[in-house]
C-alpha cells in the first residue's frame, strides 16, 4: 500500500508565490486531478513530488516517509511530459527499457517488459519505430509506457493530452483509466481542463493563485463548490451576491439583488448579515411555469437576450433588471420555444437546484461565469 | 527555336526541377569536378624540363613516389590532424555545453566572441603563438626551472599541435553548439526520473543526440588540419612538417606539378576514405532528429 | 624607425598567406587566368611592378607631396603606374608563366625580380632588352654590379637595390662573437640555430665556409653543403628555416644565431644592441633585386627614361634615405652627405656602403641553369622538411 502525502507546501519564486500550504493524502490506486488555470501551481507541485523542484517549506512523504531532499532519481516516480519528452534517438522499445536498463536490469527481461508495456499501451508492433515516426497518440503511449516500466509509486502526468486534438484527446482519457485500473498505481494527473478532470478523476484539488481551494470528488466540487472561483471553474454557473438573512434549521433566507431567495445551509451555520454568494447551474435555471422539482428557491425579472440551439439543450441568455446575464440550459420540458429574444420572463429555480458558496461575490463577477466557452469550443 | 524549346519545356514543368540545380551543378562542375580533373590529369603527367607543359602520359611513378618518398608526412600529416581534432573534441565540447546550458541571456556574446579571432588573420594568429611561446617569454623560463633549460615548446610536435588545435576551435565549437542548442534539455529529466544519473543522462541521451555536431566539428577540423602548413612552418621545426608544406613548395617553388598534383589527390583520397570510415562507424543515420 | 616593416619582412607574411590558398585543386584552372594586376594599363607609360615598401612615399620629408613618382611624371611628362604587387619570386612568376610562355605580353612593362629570377626570365626568352642608349645614367651602376652572372651581357637588367646576407646572432644567447659559419654548429647552441628559407643565402653561406665559389654553381659541386645541413638538421642543431620572421626568433631567444639580412638586422640593433650582423670570415652573399622589361612590353621608352631618372645619384638617394638599401648608382654617398642630418648619418654605414675590403669577402650566385636549379631546390626542399 504506498500512499504519497503532501503537507504544507510552499513554494517561491522570488516575490511570486507560486504554491502556499498544499496539503494531500493520496491513496494507492486513486487517480488524483491537480486542476487550475495556467500559473496557479498545479505543475510546480507536480514537480515538487517529482523532486524536479524543491519545496521551501513542508513535506512529501511517500508511505510516511521525507522524500524531500531525495534527487528525482532516487525516487522513483514515474513522469509523463507535456511535450512527451521522448528520447529522440532511442526506438519506442529503447525508449521504454531505458528505466530498466539504469537499473541494470538483464537483457532478457528488459526485452519482455519493454514488449509487455507497449503491449499494456496498445503499440505492439511498434518497437522499432523512432519517435519522430510516430503520430503524437502514438507517442503519448509511448511515454505512458516508459513512465510506467519500473512500476513507480506514483504516475505524474503534466498535461499529458494537452496536445492532442479533441477526438484522440477523448479515447486517451478512457485509455489512461484503463491503464490505471490495471496497473493500480497512483495517478496524479494535472490540467487546466475542468472536463477533463471531471470525467477522469477520483478526487480533484483545484487550485489557483497558488492556493488549493478545494480538494474533494468531482461531484462535491460540482455541486458544492467552497469558493466562487471553484463555482466558477467547475462547468457554468450563475452567481448571485446575496445577504443572509436568517437562517431556520436547514433553510437559509438570503436578500439578492432581484429579491428574496431559499436555499439549503448544508449543515453549515450562517451568521446574519454575511455576504455569500448563490449559485445556480444553468441546467436548473428554468422560466417560471416549466416544471419546478420540488419547493422554489426564488424567482428574478428578466429579458432574454439570445436564444442558441445546442442540440440537447437551449442555451438561453437573460439579462436581470440590475444588468446581471444569466444563462439557463433548457431542456424540451421546459418548452424553449415560447421564449423569444427581447420578451421578458421570470426565471426561478427550485430550492435544491441553488447552492450556497460561504464566500463574498465581488459584484463585478455577479452573473454567468465565462466558462461555457471552454466547456463548448476547446 | 532553342528557347522556344526551352519555354515549352519550362511550361511542362518536366524541367523546371533540373532549371532549379542548375547554379548548383554549375557551381559544383566548374569549381570541383573540372578542377580536380584537370588536379588527376596533371597528376599523371610528366615534365620533360621543368618550365616545360607537362605531357599527360599515364606517369603512375608520381604516385608511387607521394608514398614512397613522402609516406612519413602523410602519417605525420594525419597523426598532428587527428591528435588536434581530439584536443579540440576534449576543449570545445564542455565549452559549447557550457555556453549552451549556462550561458543564458549571454549566449550570443559568448558564441560571438568564440568567433572573434576570426577577426584577426590565421596567419597573425599563428606568429602571435610563436611570439607567445617563444624560449624567452617567461611562460616557457619558468617551465624550463622545471624540465630543465633545454625545454622549449616552439619546434616541437605540440607546438604544431597546439596550433592547429587552436586555429581550427571554432570549427569544433560551434557545430557542437548548434547540435546542443536543439536539444530539449527536459530529457535529462525524464532520464532522471527513470532513475538516470545526471552522467548517465548525459552519456545516453545529451551526448547521442549531439554527436552530429562532434561529427561535423570533426570533419571541419581534421580536414583542413591535414592539409595544414602555415603551423608547421610557424611553430613547428624541420622535423614536423606537414604534407601541406611539401605540396605548397612543389607546387610554387619547384614547379614540379605532377608530383604536387599526386599529393592533393592522394591527401583527398586518404582523407575521403577516412570521413566514409568514420561517418560508417559514427552511425548518423538514426541520429535524425 | 625600428618600427619600420622592411621590404622583406613583409614579403614573407604575405606570400606565405597567398601560397596558402595554393593547395586548393582549383589553383590549376586559376593559373590559366590573366595577371590579376591587369588592366588599365594603356593609360599609363611606365608601369611598375615592384615589392612592397620599396620607394619613398608621397608626403616624404625629402621630397614632399608626391615624392620621387610624382616628381618623375612632372620632370618627365610621362604617365607612372606604380603597384606594390611584387610580393614573392616564385609566386609572381607562377603567375604571369601562363601569359608569357605562350608569347602574350602581362600587363606591367617594368618588374623587380631577384637577380636568380631575373636570370631565368632571361634565360627563357621572356625578357626585352633595355634600350640602354636611352639610359646615359647607367654609366653611373656601380662596376661591382655590371654584367652579373644572372645577366651577363648586362642587356637586360638594371639592378634596382642591392643588399648582403651574413649572420645575425643575439650575443645575449650566444654569451660570445660569432665570427664564422662553424660557429653556428657549436653544440652549446644545439636546437637555436636558424637558417633562412631563401636557398640562395644559406646554401651560398654553408659553401663558402667550405671553400666552394658560388659563381660557377652547380649540383655536384654544392653536394658537401647540402650534406652538412641536413646533418645539421638531422642532429637537431637547426631549430627552424624561416623568412624574415628569424627578426623576431632573435629577438625573443628562439635562435641563438641565424642566416639574416643585413638591413634587418641594422634596423633591430638600434633598439637592442646585443642583436648584430657580421660577414662570416668565409663571406657573405650580395644580392640584389632588378627592373627588368618582360617581353612583349610596350613604351619601352618611357621605361627607359624612368630609369635614367633613378640612376641620377640625386634622385637616386633620395629612394635609398627612405628605403636604406645598397643604393646601385655610384655618388650616392656624396649625395646624402649633401643632405645633411639623419641622411648624412646614412652614408658613414658599411651595410650601405661597404668598403672595398668588405665587398671583397662578399659573393653573387652565378646562374644556375634550369635542371641544375631543380636539383638544388629539390635537395633543399627536402632537408628543410617541405
Amino acid at each position: 500500500m504506498t500512499t504519497v502525502r503532501v503537507e504544507k507546501i510552499r513554494k517561491t519564486y522570488g516575490d511570486f508565490v507560486a504554491l502556499e500550504g498544499l496539503t494531500l493524502d493520496m491513496a494507492e490506486g486513486e487517480f488524483v486531478s491537480f486542476l487550475g488555470p495556467s500559473g496557479c501551481g498545479k505543475t510546480t507541485a507536480l514537480r515538487i513530488v517529482a523532486g524536479f523542484e524543491f519545496a521551501d517549506s513542508g513535506s512529501v512523504l511517500i508511505d510516511g516517509d521525507e522524500i524531500g531532499p531525495v534527487p528525482p532519481n532516487r525516487r522513483n516516480m514515474g513522469m509523463v511530459f507535456q511535450n512527451y519528452s521522448l528520447f529522440p534517438n532511442m526506438t519506442a522499445a529503447d525508449n521504454v527499457a531505458f528505466g530498466l536498463r539504469v537499473r541494470k536490469q538483464p537483457a532478457e527481461k528488459v526485452r519482455r517488459r519493454a514488449t509487455e508495456m507497449l503491449e499494456l499501451v496498445g503499440l505492439s508492433g511498434k518497437e522499432g519505430n523512432f519517435p519522430h515516426q510516430m503520430s503524437g497518440g502514438q507517442q503519448q503511449r509511448v511515454a505512458l509506457a516508459r513512465a510506467l516500466v519500473n512500476m513507480p509509486k506514483a504516475l505524474l502526468l503534466d498535461e499529458p493530452l494537452g496536445a492532442l486534438d479533441l477526438k484522440l484527446r477523448q479515447v486517451m482519457q478512457l485509455e489512461l483509466k484503463r491503464i490505471q485500473r490495471e496497473v493500480g498505481i497512483t495517478f496524479i494527473f494535472v490540467t487546466h481542463d475542468q472536463e477533463e478532470a471531471l470525467t477522469m478523476s477520483d478526487r480533484i484539488a483545484v487550485m489557483t493563485q497558488g492556493r488549493t481551494d478545494q480538494i474533494g470528488t468531482p461531484t462535491e466540487i460540482y455541486h458544492r463548490p467552497a469558493t466562487a472561483f471553484v463555482a466558477g471553474f467547475i462547468g457554468t454557473a450563475n452567481l448571485l451576491p446575496v445577504t443572509v438573512r436568517g437562517q431556520e434549521g436547514d433553510q437559509v433566507t438570503v436578500d439578492g439583488p432581484g429579491g428574496r431567495y431559499f436555499a439549503r445551509a448544508e449543515g453549515r451555520t450562517y451568521q446574519v448579515g454575511s455576504s455569500v454568494t448563490l449559485m445556480v447551474r444553468p441546467e436548473r435555471l428554468v422560466p417560471s411555469g416549466a416544471p419546478l422539482h420540488g419547493a422554489a428557491g426564488g424567482s428574478i425579472e428578466a429579458t432574454v437576450t439570445s436564444l442558441v440551439f445546442q442540440g440537447p439543450v437551449v442555451r438561453c441568455q437573460v439579462q436581470t433588471a440590475a444588468g446581471v446575464d444569466l444563462v439557463a440550459h433548457l431542456g424540451p420540458e421546459d418548452d424553449p420555444s415560447s421564449l423569444s429574444v427581447g420578451s421578458p420572463v421570470r426565471m426561478t429555480w427550485s430550492i435544491d437546484g441553488a447552492y450556497l458558496v460561504p464566500e463574498a461575490l465581488d459584484s463585478g463577477l455577479a452573473g454567468v461565469t465565462q466558462m461555457e466557452d471552454d466547456e463548448t469550443g476547446a | 527555336m532553342a528557347a522556344d524549346d526551352d519555354t515549352k519545356g519550362l511550361r511542362k514543368g518536366r524541367f523546371a526541377p533540373y532549371g532549379l540545380l542548375s547554379p548548383g551543378v554549375i557551381w559544383l562542375l566548374l569549381f570541383f569536378l573540372v578542377p580536380v580533373a584537370i588536379l588527376f590529369k596533371a597528376s599523371l603527367s610528366t615534365k620533360p624540363s621543368r618550365f616545360a607543359t607537362p605531357t599527360f602520359d599515364w606517369a603512375w611513378g608520381n604516385y608511387s613516389s607521394a608514398f614512397s618518398q613522402y609516406g612519413s608526412v602523410f602519417v605525420r600529416s594525419f597523426v598532428y590532424a587527428g591528435t588536434a581534432t581530439v584536443l579540440a573534441i576534449l576543449i570545445g565540447y564542455p565549452l559549447a555545453y557550457w555556453i549552451a546550458t549556462r550561458g543564458g541571456r549571454w549566449k550570443n556574446l559568448l558564441i560571438g566572441l568564440v568567433v572573434v579571432p576570426f577577426f584577426t588573420s590565421y596567419l597573425i594568429r599563428t606568429i602571435a603563438w610563436s611570439s607567445i611561446l617563444a624560449d624567452e617569454n617567461p611562460l616557457v623560463t619558468t617551465l624550463q626551472q622545471v624540465f630543465g633549460s633545454d625545454f622549449r615548446i616552439l619546434a616541437t610536435p605540440w607546438a604544431v599541435i597546439g596550433g592547429l588545435t587552436y586555429n581550427f576551435m571554432s570549427f569544433m565549437i560551434l557545430p557542437i553548439y548548434v547540435s546542443l542548442e536543439k536539444i530539449d534539455f527536459r530529457l535529462t529529466e525524464a532520464a532522471a526520473d527513470l532513475g538516470s544519473t545526471t552522467w548517465g543522462a548525459f552519456r545516453k541521451v545529451v551526448l547521442p543526440l549531439s554527436l552530429p555536431g562532434v561529427f561535423a566539428g570533426s570533419l571541419l577540423v581534421f580536414i583542413p588540419a591535414a592539409g595544414d602548413y602555415l603551423n608547421a612552418r610557424y611553430l613547428g621545426s624541420p622535423k614536423t612538417s606537414m604534407i601541406g608544406t611539401v605540396v605548397q613548395n612543389k607546387f610554387l617553388v619547384q614547379f614540379d606539378y605532377p608530383q604536387a598534383a599526386a599529393l592533393s589527390i592522394v591527401l583527398m583520397v586518404i582523407i575521403t576514405a577516412m570521413v566514409l570510415v568514420y561517418s560508417k562507424f559514427l552511425g548518423t543515420e538514426g541520429l535524425a532528429v | 624607425m625600428t618600427n619600420r616593416v622592411s621590404r622583406r619582412r613583409f614579403m614573407t607574411g604575405t606570400g606565405a598567406a597567398v601560397g596558402g590558398l595554393v593547395i586548393a585543386p582549383g589553383i590549376l584552372a586559376a593559373c590559366g587566368g590573366s595577371d590579376s594586376s591587369s588592366g588599365g594599363s594603356s593609360a599609363a607609360d611606365v608601369y611598375f611592378d615592384n615589392w612592397t615598401l620599396y620607394i619613398d612615399k608621397p608626403g616624404d620629408k625629402l621630397y614632399g607631396k608626391g615624392g620621387t613618382l610624382d616628381e618623375f611624371q612632372k620632370s618627365s611628362g610621362k604617365k607612372i603606374k606604380y603597384v606594390e604587387g611584387y610580393n614573392d619570386n616564385n609566386e609572381y612568376f607562377a603567375k604571369v608563366q601562363p601569359l608569357l610562355s605562350a608569347g602574350k605580353p602581362i600587363a606591367p612593362n617594368l618588374i623587380a625580380p631577384t637577380f636568380w629570377m631575373a636570370g631565368r626570365y632571361i634565360t627563357l626568352g621572356w625578357a626585352e632588352k633595355l634600350p640602354l642608349s636611352k639610359v646615359p645614367n647607367a654609366k653611373n651602376l656601380l662596376t661591382t654590379l655590371q654584367k652579373p652572372p644572372s645577366d651577363p651581357t648586362g642587356e637586360y637588367t638594371l639592378p634596382w637595390q642591392s643588399g648582403m646576407a651574413g649572420i645575425a646572432y643575439n650575443q645575449k644567447v650566444t654569451g660570445r662573437p660569432i665570427t664564422k659559419v662553424d660557429d653556428l654548429w657549436d653544440p652549446a647552441f644545439k636546437g637555436k640555430i636558424g637558417m633562412l628559407t631563401e636557398m640562395r643565402d644559406t646554401i651560398g653561406l654553408i659553401a663558402m665556409a667550405q671553400g666552394i665559389d658560388l659563381d660557377k654553381p652547380t649540383y655536384d659541386k654544392f653536394v658537401p653543403a647540402f650534406d652538412k645541413l641536413q646533418e645539421e638538421v638531422d642532429k637537431g642543431q637547426i631549430r627552424a628555416f624561416t623568412g624574415n620572421d628569424y627578426v623576431e626568433g632573435l629577438e625573443q631567444g628562439n635562435f641563438a644565431a641565424c642566416i639574416g639580412w643585413s638591413g634587418d638586422v641594422v634596423q633591430l640593433s638600434k633598439s637592442n644592441p646585443d642583436i648584430k650582423f657580421v660577414i662570416p670570415e668565409s663571406g657573405g652573399t650580395l644580392w640584389f633585386d632588378t627592373m627588368l622589361v618582360p617581353k612583349g612590353a610596350q613604351n619601352t621608352d618611357s621605361v627607359a627614361e624612368w630609369m635614367n631618372y633613378v640612376y641620377d645619384p640625386v634622385n637616386a638617394a633620395r629612394i635609398t634615405a627612405t628605403v636604406q638599401y645598397i643604393s646601385p648608382v655610384q655618388g650616392v654617398q656624396d649625395e646624402l652627405k649633401k643632405m645633411g642630418g639623419e641622411a648624412a648619418a646614412l652614408a658613414d654605414s658599411q651595410l650601405l656602403f661597404p668598403d672595398a675590403t668588405t665587398l671583397a669577402n662578399l659573393q653573387s650566385w652565378g646562374n644556375l641553369d634550369e635542371a641544375e636549379e631543380q636539383k638544388f631546390d629539390e635537395r633543399f626542399a627536402e632537408i628543410s622538411g617541405a
